[in-house]
């Protein structure tokens, strides 16, 4: 499965460090990184209008940092660290304001997409999804970003802050829990 | 020998669910999400602003820091300098250590011009009655104080 993130753009990178140029440089990075962006978001946040406020938030906040980007990161990675960080504070605070535990929050999960009639997918893609949702908040995390866009673990350790070994276990035990997953549910 | 995988995650229809993976999104959203946030994002001239290059810096422009600068010390020493003048106590010299003043006083014409020359006798001791100096008993010496006979004549005394 091919990477869905853009190709890291050397020129586009430049031109968000120069005055004139920040601006349209970063309606660029809007273009290019929205999409990827989205779907990473989705995935953990499952609903349609929590993914589109949190990808504006997620933007909001590399404008409001463009300064403090000095290229040692990939912008690709910097940009994934405040999309999930900004996911993962919204999935905290929506159990706060629910007062829900972490497992009532994953069990919610898997009714709302065994009962989502927009859900396009075949039953295969469901029962996928199902299969994620169940997965400790990690795992599906390290899950998502391997499995769909095809992160390496290099990159997923600087965005997670996780040694590279331990994201391979997470991979690993996230693989065999879907397997198990689909195995207990046919 | 055909390897043949048993992990469901190996199957090609998974693999080719692709990133959204059965989840959909209104129709053209991601066109329009760019377009809107564009409009979203606040303005940061601090960030935005061009500086002109030092080259293109006219003369003028170069030496105005300094200018100012030097405007602005000059203005301080002045106020010391006044400070200093206004807090310094004066001194009387005497008047011929002023050559021009000594030169006007060696001159009968300087004294004759300057020196009041007109003033009574009468209006003298009135001026010296009032001021309580004398009292109406005094005596003059050296004096003529006939008054009808100044009032006559209208003779004046000249001071010395």
């Amino acid at each position: 499965m091919a990477s869905s993130l853009p190709k890291e753009n050397e020129e586009l990178v430049a031109r968000l460090r120069q005055p004139g140029t920040v601006r349209t440089a970063f309606n660029e990075v809007m273009r290019l990184y929205s999409e990827p962006l989205y779907w990473q978001i989705r995935r953990i946040v499952q609903n349609h209008d929590d993914a589109d406020d949190i990808l504006q938030n997620t933007f909001m906040k590399a404008w409001g940092n463009i300064e403090n980007f000095r290229g040692e990161a990939k912008l690709s990675t910097w940009l994934y660290k405040i999309a999930i960080n900004e996911s993962l504070g919204f999935l905290e605070r929506e159990r706060k304001r629910r007062n829900m535990s972490l497992d009532d929050q994953e069990a919610e999960m898997i009714h709302n997409i065994a009962a989502d009639e927009e859900f396009d997918g075949e039953e295969l893609a469901r029962k996928l999804q199902e299969a994620i949702a169940s997965l400790p908040e990690k795992q599906r995390l390290v899950f998502n970003m391997k499995y769909f866009d095809d992160l390496k673990y290099e990159e997923m350790s600087e965005i997670l802050g996780t040694s590279v070994g331990a994201l391979k276990a997470s991979y690993h035990l996230a693989s065999k829990k879907i397997e198990q997953y689909f195995n207990g549910h046919d | 020998m055909e390897h043949r995988s048993d992990n469901i995650l190996d199957n090609p229809s998974l693999k080719n669910l692709g990133s959204p993976a059965g989840y959909k999104v209104p129709e053209g959203y991601f066109e329009s999400f760019a377009e809107n946030m564009e409009k979203l994002l606040p303005e940061r001239p601090e960030l935005e602003q061009v500086s002109l290059p030092a080259t293109d810096r006219t003369f003028w422009q170069k030496v105005r820091p300094y200018v100012y600068m030097a405007a602005m010390f000059a203005g301080i020493w002045m106020m010391l300098q006044m400070f200093a003048m206004l807090g310094s106590k004066t001194t009387l010299e005497p008047m011929e250590s002023n050559p021009m003043i000594a030169n006007a006083l060696s001159t009968e014409d300087f004294v004759t011009d300057y020196v009041y020359r007109d003033m009574s006798s009468r209006e003298l001791v009135d001026d010296m009655l009032d001021e309580g100096e004398i009292d109406e008993n005094y005596e003059f010496t050296g004096l003529s104080m006939d008054a009808d006979a100044e009032a006559d004549s209208d003779s004046t005394y000249i001071l010395p």
